[in-house]
């Protein structure tokens, strides 16, 4: 099993307002700590407009990690490549793999916010088609040695991308996917890799993962192309008592304070009372979804997730609500007490 | 006087882009150990000639391994990308470097770029003008909304060219920040912002002809290439000066840069001995291109005006007391405070470059900050 290290958003939320200087010098320090600890890759996570300053742009944070690491993976979690241009990703992309040596895991996902599609400019109504055919752009530009290009969204007469990527035929593409069992299929069907949604217990990650391998199976994708990755909040340590604690005074204020603040989660009169958001059934099942506790409940956790075929594990360790020190504590504690029961 | 060094990423024959990166990122981190000021990299897409390296992942690199040296563009060319991510990807990476990157801007010259990105090449005037003051009026205030003629933020807002940005009104009741995702948006935040304030410097390349009175305008500084000769960058300081003043501003409270390809070695034979085969091959691409000015804003081939007119021009090459004498002359003649050097000529050993890097900080760097 590979484990991923993420999601870095960079934000600075109400709940713990911070410096976003301090934490863009910070995160490439907990990238190298990250690398010395065996993580496998490191994480970052794009959105836009927000209040809080989370990363609109990923990529140059991963460069600075790249430059200041040697061996682990570095990956974006998601980018949001129906809101771009593909082809300047494609470049960035191109550069930032030969610039790391190889390292580079692209994560791609729609975006989902309308704040985000009405101020970069894609329609929200065709993203998944938007999507798709990017990731036709990415691959053609990212693999060929010049490449034309006619579709519904994008036109490209005889471009040739300098430089192209160090890995080949170009670096591994993730599809991230929300909670439909539609997507998950779309992307079975066509062969792509599948990184399941956020905050779904364990039975309903498998509902889609089922669905996913399904339609690769029908659609003749070899067994190799399907792999499944899964992301869940982690709170770890010594006693269950203190990984409680940690889940009570770092993880779930930040999960309130997003889900209301995103507008997710509302009133019956459609107001944003916090002391109420704790009975919402849509917050009862992402509770459900955290796994917390000692390390040697963790690994039976984690072995459930191993179980329905999960090859690729990302613990979030950190939520943006936590202080530092308990960050690097966990990191290390999973590090040291989790990552070798699966490494063999 | 402060100092800098600027890449083009110009390749020679047979120079392979993917070996240049990491020699490049080297120079500039000896450049941040031994004293220059600043590093600034230039803008290309698809071309065979060049390493066409990512900037914004260029200049991420350099705020991972630098502590104190300025990086920035030298020119990112506005019209080629969506504002709204060049405003946000260039307020990150003025916080990942801790506020040292200098924002150089231009029109674009290369029209091939302009037909990939489906930019029509003759509104890029235009549209660099209205990127720029998107981009400056989303660093400097929350929500807002822009209705550019080329450019509408969101998209939905109608264009008003008298008064394209409109800051948000006040309504009741206030809303917080935090109380606002998930609705109908007319305004919106472009975050984070930079660490600079009120934004990251702006310096405006100066091929374009309207960019000199433009610069003066606003009070940015402009930045002459290597491809200007030394006549047309006394003439050009000097049209700056008379702009700024008609704006009612000094030249004393902008930087004045310039870009000039500059070697270094013990002896003046061992330095042209050295690049002279790298740098004509360098200018003959710019004459080819149609990119070379000389004093009288004609073009002059560089096989026409012969090697010694090169240098006497354009590139700055000799030993240490005369590359230290030719600055000065710049300094005095157009009132440059900021000298950035091109050091990598296209072709040229990584060991030689960084040979005339530490010659040039040693012998050079002190002697002109006095």
């Amino acid at each position: 099993m590979e484990f991923w290290y993420g999601l870095y958003g960079m934000q600075s939320p109400r709940v713990y307002p911070r410096s976003w200087a301090r934490m863009y010098q910070e995160v490439v320090d907990h990238a190298a700590r990250a690398e010395d600890l065996g993580y496998d890759s490191f994480w970052l996570t794009e959105h836009h407009f927000w209040y809080d300053g989370y990363c609109p742009s990923i990529l140059p944070v991963l460069a600075a990690i790249a430059r200041r690491t040697s061996r682990i993976g570095i990956g974006t979690g998601c980018l949001l490549l129906a809101l771009h241009d593909p082809l300047r990703d494609a470049e960035d992309a191109a550069f930032l793999d030969v610039l790391s040596n190889g390292r580079l895991i692209l994560g791609l996902a729609p975006g989902y916010r309308p704040e985000e599609f009405a101020g970069l400019g894609p329609d929200h109504k065709t993203k998944a088609s938007r999507l798709y055919e990017s990731i036709e752009v990415l691959k053609k530009a990212l693999t060929q040695e010049r490449f034309s290009h006619d579709g519904k969204f994008f036109h490209y007469d005889d471009v040739g991308l300098v430089p192209k990527p160090l890995q080949k035929p170009h670096p591994p593409i993730w599809i991230g996917s929300g909670w439909s069992p539609v997507q998950a299929r779309n992307i079975g069907r066509r062969g792509l890799a599948y990184w399941a949604g956020p905050a779904l217990d364990l039975e309903s990650v498998h509902k889609l993962t089922v669905e996913y391998a399904q339609a690769a199976r029908t659609a003749g994708v070899p067994e190799s192309e399907i792999k499944l990755a899964v992301f869940r909040d982690v709170c770890i340590a010594e006693t269950r008592e203190e990984a409680l604690r940690i889940r009570e005074q770092d993880l779930l204020p930040m999960y309130e304070e997003q889900y209301v603040s995103y507008g997710y989660i509302l009133d019956e009169s459609g107001g944003r009372r916090r002391d109420l958001i704790r009975e919402h059934p849509l917050f009862k099942q992402i509770v459900r979804s955290f796994i917390v506790g000692t390390p040697d409940q963790i690994i039976r956790d984690i072995e459930r997730y191993q179980a329905i075929g999960i090859e690729f594990f990302m613990p979030r360790i950190m939520l943006i609500s936590q202080n530092r020190d308990r960050i690097l504590r966990q990191m290390e504690l999973f590090a040291r007490e989790v990552i070798p029961h699966f490494k063999h | 006087m402060r100092t800098g060094l600027f890449y083009g990423w110009e390749l020679a024959q047979g120079e392979r882009a993917v070996d240049v990166y990491d020699e490049v990122l080297e120079q500039v981190e000896l450049a941040d150990d031994i004293g220059f000021d600043s590093a600034l990299f230039g803008e290309n897409h698809f071309a065979k000639s060049s390493a066409c390296a990512s900037l914004v992942c260029t200049l991420g690199a350099l705020a991972g391994s630098t502590k104190a040296i300025r990086v920035g563009t030298g020119c990112k060319a506005l019209p080629l990308d969506n504002p709204a991510r060049i405003a946000e990807d260039y307020a990150v990476l003025d916080l990942q470097l801790n506020g040292r990157l200098i924002f150089g801007v231009s029109p674009g010259e290369q029209e091939g770029q302009f037909q990939t990105f489906g930019v029509p090449f003759a509104e890029r005037w235009e549209r660099f003008v209205e990127t720029l003051d998107f981009v400056t009026k989303a660093w400097t205030n929350d929500a807002f909304c822009y209705g550019g003629r080329y450019f509408r933020f969101p998209k939905d807002i109608a264009t008003d060219l008298a008064h394209p940005f409109r800051s948000e009104p006040y309504a009741k009741p206030f809303l917080l920040p935090w109380e606002r995702g998930g609705k109908e948006v007319k305004y919106l935040s472009i975050v984070p912002k930079p660490v600079q304030i009120p934004h990251p410097l702006v310096w405006v390349g100066t091929n374009a002809p309207e960019a000199v009175q433009f610069a003066a305008s606003k009070g940015y500084a402009i930045l002459p290439g290597p491809q200007l000769s030394r006549s047309a960058v006394v003439q050009q300081y000097k049209d700056f000066t008379t702009a700024l003043n008609e704006a009612g501003r000094e030249l004393s409270e902008v930087e004045r840069p310039l870009i000039r390809d500059v070697y270094v070695a013990n002896d003046r034979e061992q330095a042209i001995r050295e690049v002279r085969k790298q740098l004509e091959n360098l200018y003959d691409i710019y004459f080819r291109d149609g990119r070379l000015s000389g004093g009288n804003g004609n073009e002059v081939a560089p096989s026409d005006c012969g090697f010694e007119a090169l240098v006497k021009e354009h590139a700055i090459i000799g030993d240490p007391d005369q590359v230290f004498d030719r600055i000065k002359l710049y300094q005095q003649e157009a009132g440059i405070n900021h000298i950035i050097c091109r050091m990598k000529f296209p072709g040229l050993d990584h060991s030689k470059v960084l040979r005339s890097m530490r010659l040039f900080a040693s012998e050079i760097i002190t002697r002109l900050r006095s």
